[in-house]
């Protein structure tokens, strides 16, 4: 049997959903509710059109013939915008149902309102393991715990992820109440919900050879997602790894599926002094250029981005933006090649719309849908590309005699 | 992580969630034929749906149910006519994605919509002989793909190694996983000399194959009969289309004339068809008896029965059945079954028990609607279970690739021995 372990705040599931959704712009994002009023837009008049006519029809028809169960009106029209929106042959537009919608926010924010415990789908139900210092443990919630209800709701191993994580999430500093089976006991616990961080960066400096590294220390920087938090995150990091000794640094983005393009261009910004970052072109032709401001991050440290088929969107902006102004090397393999941007609409049951509603070009007009970016050193599948790209990072001193150069 | 398996699952982070958009009913032939396996069956209750339906009829129950939660539907639709990127889709094809989005929401795949183009090419499919791999295929629920039920013996799918419950994930290279059983059936079908790559998980196999198939003209007779040695009439159905009582009748008649012995009614492979021909069928073997019971969604029920005299009511038969043989076949392997007509021998049939309904919409696209269940005269049920044969007699891969037929050979057995 399946036993899959699943963080609170990243449940395995919304992670695959992001998988393809990498690539969104920043604007309507998280802000949907601006949008839901249009103008033209024409209510639910079905008889009244046309078009639509023929879907009534169908329903009608099945409502007297249909032997099976009915779906609800809920699921209904979940199908028929799923259907609705597969006509228009993108795979990077399409629906999300409420509670997926409510774990993708989550992720994109980096952050969201939780008790921290981890959860462990067995064929038994969801077992409880609470994240030391978080809410769930400060109650009481131990390690192992069957969670049997949240709040007035029965849960049992048939219920999904999603639905779970919607349910005990939350706005911060509100209340839910966890019953949970221990042993032959069953017990409450009301938790306040808290902050509950998914950070984006991974960070450390790394080891270097017989004490002191006359090329310079390196700083490891791994980032798995593209979130609101992450420019925030990465200027931190960076701070305490220069605080630690690092003098060059190693940016992975190998399996980041990207995210938020504003967290792409900030991030890039860091690293480049001046120059188009990247160029993004509209549906009906309006360009857009994402130009860096000056001021560096770490002026002129030796960077190496680590990339793979994995990396895709916002990696893949990044990647391309840092790599024709000659700032950084690539290492590892060809990256996924999507180039296009989504919106994401919040419609009015909480679920989402994500539409594709431009391309993207890097500031050489590279247009990468579909190819992706070639490293400059291609490590090949099994080899450590790690190893590889601190071969391929210059040293402190090769890099400044590189940029004083006249 | 992601990376290619990416696109093929856009619409939900869960393979499972996306299902199929027109799941058809339950086998085509690849190629063609496409009989009217399911989608026949139910004109039997014709009279019982003879009220048309008008279009716009959305002030019914189903409108005013759906209302409330419809909105969004609308408000997703313009913003994608707003801000999308790319080439827009005209409305109809909006429309027709939002009905089959719907019916992806049933846990049936036998009901299911046809957009007048995809019912054009399936009218086009009834007739007679069609270019194709020579195989039937149905949509795997599990795997959410195309399966193999029966490539046909000595046909092209047959000869280039294409073997019966393999999985077909891609065609020439284009991946059908999620897709549905209309779409990848008109991929694999093309003209005669041409070639189609067919990408294959078989059990057993640790990776996935690829078989080219060189495409044929595909000719699948609706009836074929012959006297086998012993004054044993032999005579195979292929389908229950809308003569096909008829063509039984005349080539039965034709073997009692010729002094035939037994009879060997052979319905392996037979995907179904119109339900009135099943009772056709089994009226040249049963006399004043029940073929069938037919439940509806609304508790009522109908009992079939053979009205006409039997020409062959006491001649030994044997009715012979797998795996592809469904629906249709399967009315008649129960009906001689239980009124102890003959012996049924083969192995487990396909076991679909569910009747459709064909409407054909103003614009010329098809709707087939389950609106029923169907039962053996003894009120078996053989949906999803299959019947199980009075002899099971299993015929091995190999068996075939040899020309060997034990099925048949028990059937011969069976009626030389003295009764």
């Amino acid at each position: 049997m399946l036993v899959r372990r699943v963080l609170l705040g990243l449940g395995g599931l919304s992670l695959a959903a992001l998988v393809f959704i990498a690539g969104y712009a920043a604007y309507p994002l998280l802000h949907g509710g601006g949008l839901l009023s249009l103008p033209g837009s024409s209510l639910p008049d079905a008889a009244g059109d046309a078009q639509m006519a023929k879907y009534w029809q169908v329903m009608d028809l099945l409502d007297r013939d249909f032997f099976g169960e009915k779906p609800p009106a809920q699921a209904r029209t979940d199908g028929a915008i799923k259907g609705m929106v597969e006509s228009f042959g993108d795979p990077y537009t399409f629906f999300v149902e409420p509670q997926a919608r409510e774990l993708e926010r989550d992720q994109l924010a980096g952050m969201f309102g939780g008790v921290g415990a981890n959860l462990q789908q067995t064929p038994d139900g969801y077992l409880l393991a609470p994240l030391p210092g978080q809410p769930a443990a400060a109650a009481g919630i131990q390690e192992g715990d069957l969670l049997v209800a949240v709040d007035a709701t029965p849960v049992d191993a048939a219920m999904s992820v999603d639905e779970l994580l919607a349910l005990i999430r939350g706005p911060v500093g509100t209340e839910v109440t966890l019953r949970v089976r221990r042993g032959q006991e069953d017990l409450s616990f009301t938790i306040t919900r808290a902050e509950i961080q998914t950070p984006s960066i991974e960070w450390r400096l790394l080891e270097s050879e017989a004490g002191g590294d006359p090329a310079g220390g390196v700083g490891y920087l791994r980032q798995t997602i593209f979130s609101e938090r992450s420019p925030l995150e990465m200027d931190a990091a960076v701070a305490e790894l220069r605080e630690q000794g690092a003098l060059r640094f190693v940016w992975d983005l190998r399996g980041n599926p990207g995210g938020l393009l504003s967290a792409a261009v900030a991030q890039s910004d860091m690293w480049l002094d001046e120059g188009v970052i990247v160029v993004e072109e509209r549906a009906g032709g309006l360009r857009k250029t994402f130009e860096a401001t000056s001021g560096e991050l770490a002026a002129g440290a030796p960077l190496v981005l680590l990339v793979d088929g994995g990396s895709a969107s916002a990696s893949e902006i990044v990647a391309g933006a840092l790599h024709e102004h000659g700032r950084a090397r690539l290492v590892g393999q060809q990256t996924y090649g999507k180039g296009s941007v989504q919106l994401i609409h919040e419609l009015a049951d909480q679920s989402s719309l994500h539409v594709t509603n431009a391309q993207w070009y890097t500031a050489g007009g590279q247009q990468i849908s579909g190819q992706g970016l070639t490293p400059d050193i291609v490590v090949a599948e099994g080899d450590d590309a790690l190893a590889v790209a601190l071969a391929a990072l210059p040293g402190v001193q090769e890099a400044n005699l590189r940029n004083s150069a006249p | 992580m992601n990376g290619p398996v990416a696109p093929h699952t856009p619409n939900s982070p869960n393979i499972r969630d996306n299902k199929p958009l027109l799941v058809t009913c339950l086998s085509i032939f690849v190629g063609v034929v496409l009989l009217l396996v399911g989608f026949g069956l139910g004109f039997g209750a014709g009279s019982l749906f003879a009220t048309p339906v008008s279009a716009g009829s959305s002030e019914g129950a189903a409108g005013e149910q759906l209302y409330p939660k419809f909105g969004v539907f609308w408000e997703a639709m313009d913003l994608l006519y707003r801000d999308f990127y790319g080439d827009l889709p005209p409305t109809e094809e909006a429309t027709y994605g939002a009905i089959k989005g719907v019916l992806g929401q049933l846990d049936d795949p036998n009901t299911s919509f046809m957009t007048p183009q995809e019912a054009d090419y399936f009218r086009f499919s009834l007739q007679g002989s069609f270019e194709g791999i020579g195989a039937r295929v149905d949509w795997d629920q599990e795997y959410d793909t195309v399966r193999v039920v029966e490539p046909f013996e000595n046909q092209p799918a047959w000869n280039a190694g294409v073997r019966r419950d393999d999985l077909i994930i891609e065609i020439d290279g284009e991946s059908v996983i999620g897709t549905d059983l209309t779409s990848a059936v008109s991929k694999i079908r093309g003209p005669k000399g041409s070639t189609v790559a067919l990408t294959i998980l078989r059990m057993g196999e640790d990776e996935a194959l690829t078989i080219e198939v060189v495409r044929d003209t595909i000719e699948l007779p609706t009836i074929a009969s012959e006297m086998l040695e012993g004054d044993i009439a032999y005579v195979q159905l292929n389908s229950f289309n809308e003569n096909a009582g008829e063509l039984v009748r005349q080539a039965v008649g034709d073997a009692l004339e010729q002094n035939a012995k037994g009879v060997i009614f052979d319905l392996r492979g037979n995907p179904g068809g119109l339900l009135s021909q099943a009772v056709e069928v089994t009226n040249v073997f049963v006399q004043d008896a029940d073929v069938l019971i037919e439940r509806f969604a609304d508790g009522e029920e109908e009992v079939y029965s053979t009205e006409d005299p039997a020409i062959a009511k006491d001649i030994p038969l044997v009715v012979l059945v797998n795996q592809g043989s469904a629906s249709a076949s399967e009315i008649v392997a129960g009906a001689i079954q239980d009124n102890e007509r003959g012996q049924v021998v083969g192995v487990t049939t396909y076991g679909k028990g569910s009747v459709q309904l064909p409407q054909t919409l103003s614009d010329g696209s098809i709707l087939r609607v389950t609106i029923a269940r169907w039962y053996t005269p003894a009120d078996r049920t053989i949906d999803g279970t299959g019947l199980e044969p009075d002899i099971s007699v299993e015929i091995s891969d190999e068996q075939l690739e040899a020309g060997e037929d034990p099925q048949l050979d028990k059937a011969l057995e069976l009626l030389a021995a003295p009764e």
